[in-house]
């Protein structure tokens, strides 16, 4: 008699074999040594009706959860990527809402899909509203607990993002192509274009916004932690650097106030915090 | 005194699954449309979002059970704590009258299967879902019901019937018992034993709630799809279970081709009327 431990290890072997078990003789002897059989069904068709399910209900998860990238590569060719990816990536968490966390990087690392950058960029979008959806919540803004500051508190002050609020650097407008073949739609591959995406939660739906390098370099420095004066200083520097026209910190101030003023109305930001506590 | 008397398990009615397509109807309607819901207690161990928020909104109206799928109560890996606590972090959450997952295996090592996998019916098993039994017991603070399985294989190595391995894990954990009649009759379908003889030897005062389903014939075996109305037979099982364990809380499942909220509404009120029919007839426990 096998044990407890022996049986499973074995079922569970035999369950992550891609093809039917009758291609693996020395599984299939395992399995028949397991399983009883019946008059209709022998002991490796039995396995083999819980190893169908495996790959039906995991290959169906992450054809809804990475439905831009089916449409990009077609049905057959995702699933053989899916198929591809359960064997590298076996579901490993109580839920299957992880299923697919590990996709952006096997498709950017294993090839053949790693010849193309774009799908890895898909999937980084298709995860981050994923994330966006279920994250964790923060209570909203209190515009009262910014009532009676002191211009000379702002620079000390921390400003904390909603814990969902995803941030995206991107050389594709993905998201676009995401939206496009969510819908039904038959997008081409867009041209490459970098751009910083933010996916948000709002009332009742997921949305994004594609947002200017300064203000998601801003929203980068916010979600870190830095103070804001020390946040101004770095993204002055950084975007004028990058734009090799030496943007000014007095350019940047000047649009602090209308970025708060939208991000508060996004729900993007949720507390301001002027103790030196960090967020 | 009995197990639903100890723990003072509440009959709740008749309740249907709490899935997406009815939420705008469940949510947003004013009347009451159902005597309970059952969630899928996955669904809701998340960090934050719409799920939570549609549940707190769902809780306000009507008396919500989480029902699990993934605690793997019969595998050899340790119980995940991880699952666990987010579990107790729901129940704290919904404060149900108790928790129920599946008798079955599920996780081995390096791999979550998400599946409802059978046990093989022995000595061994029995000590060993016992054990881990008492532990989620302990660790929810909560009445923890067992549901029996849909099964398509069979082991070697079983000594037992079905039925007797889920009595005696049921009275040796001194646990609640989820049973769920279409379950019961798709494995005696595959497996060729009387459903009946299964229902009559469940000890009836630990079962805390029925499940009623859909199945699919998908030839040489019968799958638990629920994804359509109950069958007939189905219906005269429940009336026996009825009959033998009385008012006890049911459950109507429909979660694959979900239908319009009202062919759903009409499946429940069917169990509620054949539940009614049962337990005014007189002696209905002789059927048992």
């Amino acid at each position: 008699m096998a044990t407890l431990a022996e049986t499973q290890a074995v079922l569970a072997v035999a369950l992550r074999r891609s093809a039917p078990l009758a291609g693996d003789p020395e599984l299939s002897a395992q399995a028949a040594r397991i399983a009883r059989g019946n008059e209709r069904l022998s002991p490796v068709e039995q396995v083999d009706v819980y190893r169908e399910q495996f790959w039906l209900r995991h290959v169906d998860v992450l054809r809804d959860d990475f439905a831009s990238i089916r449409h990009a590569l077609g049905d057959e060719a995702f699933e053989r990527l899916a198929r591809a990816y359960l064997e590298a990536c076996p579901p490993a968490s109580f839920s299957l809402r992880d299923l697919g966390e590990h996709m952006p990087r096997f498709l950017a690392e294993r090839a053949p899909w790693s010849e193309d950058p774009f799908l890895a960029e898909l999937a980084k979008v298709e995860w981050a509203f994923v994330d966006a959806f279920d994250g964790a919540d923060a209570p909203p803004f209190d515009p009262a607990s910014i009532a009676g500051r002191t211009e000379d508190e702002w620079p000390r002050a921390r400003i904390v993002l909603h814990p969902a609020l995803q941030r995206l650097s991107l050389a594709w407008p993905s998201h676009d192509y995401r939206v496009a073949a969510r819908k039904g739609g038959e997008p081409e591959r867009p041209e490459r274009r970098a751009c910083r995406v933010v996916v948000y939660r709002g009332p009742e739906l997921l949305h994004y916004l594609e947002v200017e390098a300064d203000a998601a370099a801003m929203l980068d420095e916010l979600a870190r932690g830095a103070p804001l004066g020390e946040a101004c200083e770095r993204v002055a520097r950084e975007v004028g650097a990058a734009n090799g026209d030496g943007a000014s910190l007095e350019a940047l101030e000047g649009k602090l106030a209308g970025w708060f003023a939208d991000w508060t109305s996004l729900g993007w930001i949720r507390a301001v915090r002027f103790g030196e506590g960090g967020a | 005194m009995s197990f639903r008397d100890r723990h003072a398990i509440p009959d709740l009615g008749v309740g249907v699954g709490f899935r997406i397509p009815h939420y705008p109807r469940v949510l947003d309607s004013t009347e009451r449309l159902m005597d309970w819901f059952e969630i899928i207690s996955e669904n809701f161990l998340v960090a934050g979002g719409r799920p939570l928020e549609n549940l707190s909104r769902l809780a306000d109206k009507y008396r919500v059970v989480p029902h699990g799928v993934s605690l793997a109560i019969g595998s050899v890996e340790p119980l995940d704590t991880s699952y666990l606590a987010k579990l107790r972090a729901l129940v704290a959450r919904l404060d149900p009258p108790w928790v129920s997952d599946h008798l079955c295996w599920a996780r081995a090592p390096g791999v979550h299967i998400h599946d409802l996998l059978p046990l093989p019916y022995t000595r061994e098993a029995v000590d060993h879902v016992v054990e881990r039994v008492k532990r989620v017991q302990g660790s929810l603070e909560r009445p923890f019901a067992l549901e029996n399985v849909s099964s398509y294989m069979t082991y070697r190595d079983s000594t037992m019937t079905e039925w007797d391995f889920l009595a005696e894990v049921a009275e040796r954990a001194d646990c609640g018992i989820l049973l769920d009649c279409n379950n019961v009759y798709v494995s005696s379908r595959n497996h060729g034993f009387d459903p009946a003889a299964y229902v009559d030897a469940v000890p009836a005062d630990r079962v805390v709630q029925m499940h009623l389903a859909g199945h699919t014939d998908k030839g040489t075996y019968v799958l638990d799809t629920h994804s359509d109305h109950v069958d007939d037979e189905v219906w005269d099982l429940y009336r026996r279970a009825v009959a033998r364990c009385g008012a006890v809380s049911t459950l109507v499942e429909w979660d694959d081709d979900i239908p319009e909220w009202e062919v759903l509404a009409a499946e429940a009120a069917k169990a509620r009327a054949a539940r009614a029919e049962v337990l005014a007839a007189p002696r209905a426990a002789e059927v048992g």
